[in-house]
């Protein structure tokens, strides 16, 4: 190979080399989707393990601290690994459960909320997003508001040949529904 | 040890005001656990009873999931005691703690109740392995089974009775099927399909479990293996209760028989293992052979030979094998033995009958070969020998041994040799070629 072709090259590939390093890393990491599913898993793992279990164990500020560490690894879960359905739904519905923890009932709701219209498919949790959402509200002596998630529940999911947890869930919503079952407000929590 | 599933057994008034008394009254431990394993799809059916005190009206009990390979739309409960006065009123989803679920239960019952709550976990799987130990004339053999369960499921399971399913049910192979195939569609359409599937096959499961349940109950109790025919699958019980803590394997012996007849033999073909005598044991799983009570799953095989009389043995080798049914014979190829020798040479050869055409070109020859094979037995015992030879093309062969034609292309000498004894035998190999050929 000649001078001139060898410049060539290590120029083409300095070229190559430079661009890649100047714009995102990730549009020249190419994960597989097996490596994307391990990622998110780990990630939700983490968040879970390490941030919102010992979260439900603390106390003030420690508790506090923890639960904004789970809130920032399971928003990044839900937003970069979006196409992880399994993993970022149950991010989604985690964020729901510690905004409802604070008592922050309006974030908490709109948090379930966002599980069934961003993961459709994922039907347990879209399950047991509309459930704690409408817990929460009922809780909170917001019935009619509660009735819409019992109904979207009741609508989906009430189906002779459903699993018996699932039975078992639809037939709680619809004894709240029917005010058969009332909630206190430290129930829902 | 740290158990990941959480129990926490709350009472609450169903007459009490908004914030009524809440008391944790019990923590409840397992009364017993039952693990049904399905090692083809990586479920373990999990069931385990414990006593609740129940107060008249409402209860609550929470179950965690969180950090185990636990599939929660698998949980269920059941009152196994005062069933008809029990009942779950509602499943909800404390936001406080991750992953868990709460029942609130109504009981008409005030004391002690027998409940079972069962679910499927991944992480929890089986491998047999066996043992055998061959006499000195390698005429019978002792054979033993162990089976060792793995457990990475993130939960640990104490004093746990096992039961082991080998073979598939064909409704979950059929769902198995249409979740793989479903890896060209689109993403949403094929969670969807998974999530219908896996319904499917946790109430196949369900179906199943019933039936071992009328199997076992329908025979005796017995502190080994029982072995239950289920159309196309069998089902090993294991005697005993047994931990299996999370992270851990344990093996356990499934059963032991002496006096297996078995077949030792060596087998030569150049093609598939070069130079070198292959040693085999054969069996069969039937009952005169002791064994053929049921079918033996898949399993990993060391076998030994016992070499002095004060029981000393020495290693013969290893292999695995495939699932054996009842009255089929199993052969174990136990790799090379250098005491038996079979050592091929070509002692002559010669082209004959060259033809050619009218130019003065080749068209037909015929290539007779002579070849001399020693067998040599340094062992102490007799062996049988099975030398496969090959030929290709139009080949006539002649010879004085006793041999069987294979197939088209392969012929077999069965030679019997006497301990430390050495033989050998002649053939001869006839290949016509082009227009020499006659079939």
């Amino acid at each position: 190979m000649s001078r001139v072709n060898i410049i060539v090259v290590c120029a083409v590939a300095i070229g190559l080399l430079t661009g890649c390093s100047q714009r995102r890393p990730s549009t020249c990491i190419v994960e597989s989707p097996q490596q994307r599913y391990d990622a998110a898993k780990a990630l939700f793992e983490k968040a879970s393990r390490e941030f919102h279990i010992p979260s439900s164990q603390a106390r003030g500020p420690e508790r506090t601290k923890l639960e904004d560490q789970a809130l920032a690894a399971y928003t990044d879960l839900a937003h970069a690994y979006s196409d992880q359905p399994t993993w970022a739904a149950q991010a989604l519905r985690s964020l729901g459960n510690i905004h409802a923890a604070r008592t922050n009932l309006i974030e908490a709701v709109r948090t379930y909320a966002e599980v069934a219209e961003k993961f459709p498919r994922q039907d347990f949790e879209v399950l047991m997003a509309w459930k704690s959402a409408g817990d929460l509200l009922s809780g909170a002596d917001k019935a009619a508001e509660a009735n819409v998630y019992y109904k979207k529940l009741l609508a989906r999911f009430d189906k002779p040949d459903a699993l018996p947890i699932v039975q078992s869930v639809v037939r709680g919503a619809r004894a709240r529904l029917e005010g058969e079952l009332k909630l206190s407000a430290r129930e829902c929590q | 040890m740290r158990t990941p599933i959480q129990f926490i057994f709350v009472l609450l008034a169903l007459a009490s005001p908004a914030f009524a008394r809440v008391n944790v009254v019990t923590l409840p431990g397992r009364d017993s656990v039952l693990l049904t394993i399905y090692n083809s799809v990586d479920l373990t059916l999990v069931k385990e009873t414990r006593k609740l005190t129940f107060r008249r009206g409402l209860n609550r009990l929470e179950f965690s999931w969180a950090n185990t390979l636990i599939d929660p739309t698998s949980v269920e409960f059941r009152a196994l005691t005062h069933a008809d006065e029990v009942e779950v009123l509602d499943v909800s989803f404390p936001p406080r703690v991750t992953n868990t679920l709460e029942w609130r239960i109504n009981s008409e019952h005030a004391g002690e109740v027998q409940v079972e709550i069962r679910y499927f976990t991944s992480g929890i799987a089986w491998s047999a392995d066996y043992v055998v130990e061959a006499e000195r004339n390698e005429k019978t053999a002792g054979l033993a089974g162990y089976v060792r369960v793995t457990n990475n499921s993130g939960e640990d399971y104490e004093n746990a009775q096992l039961r082991l399913v080998v073979g598939v049910i064909r409704l979950v192979e059929e769902i198995g099927q249409l979740a793989r195939r479903s890896g060209a569609r689109a993403m949403t359409e094929a969670l969807k399909e998974q999530n219908e599937s896996r319904d499917k096959m946790y109430l196949a499961y369900r179906e199943a479990d019933g039936k071992f349940d009328k199997a076992l109950m329908a025979g005796a109790e017995v502190k080994q293996m029982i072995k239950e025919s289920l159309s196309e699958y069998y089902l090993y019980t294991i005697g005993g209760r047994d931990t299996v803590p999370n992270g851990w394997a344990k093996r356990l012996p499934s059963f032991s028989t002496n006096g297996v007849p078995i077949t030792s033999y060596y087998k030569y073909e150049k093609e598939q293992w070069g130079d070198r005598v292959v040693r085999y044991y054969r069996f069969k799983n039937d009952k005169p052979s002791r064994l053929g009570h049921e079918p033996l799953p898949d399993g990993d095989v060391k076998a030994f030979r016992l070499v002095t009389d004060d029981l000393l043995h020495s290693f013969v080798g290893r292999t695995s094998v495939k699932y054996i049914p009842v009255d089929e014979q199993v052969e174990l190829e136990l790799g090379h033995d250098l005491e038996v020798m079979v050592k091929p040479r070509l002692m002559n050869w010669m082209k004959t009958d060259v033809r050619f055409d009218s130019r003065g070109n080749v068209t037909g020859w015929t290539t007779k070969e002579t070849w001399e094979i020693e067998v040599q037995n340094s062992k102490e015992i007799d062996v049988v020998l099975d030398i496969r030879r090959n030929f290709s093309g139009d080949w006539t062969l002649r010879t004085a041994a006793t041999h069987e034609k294979v197939d088209a292309n392969k012929v077999k000498f069965v030679v019997p040799l006497k301990p430390r004894a050495k033989q050998r035998f002649t053939y001869e190999l006839e290949t016509r070629h082009g227009t020499n050929v006659t079939r």
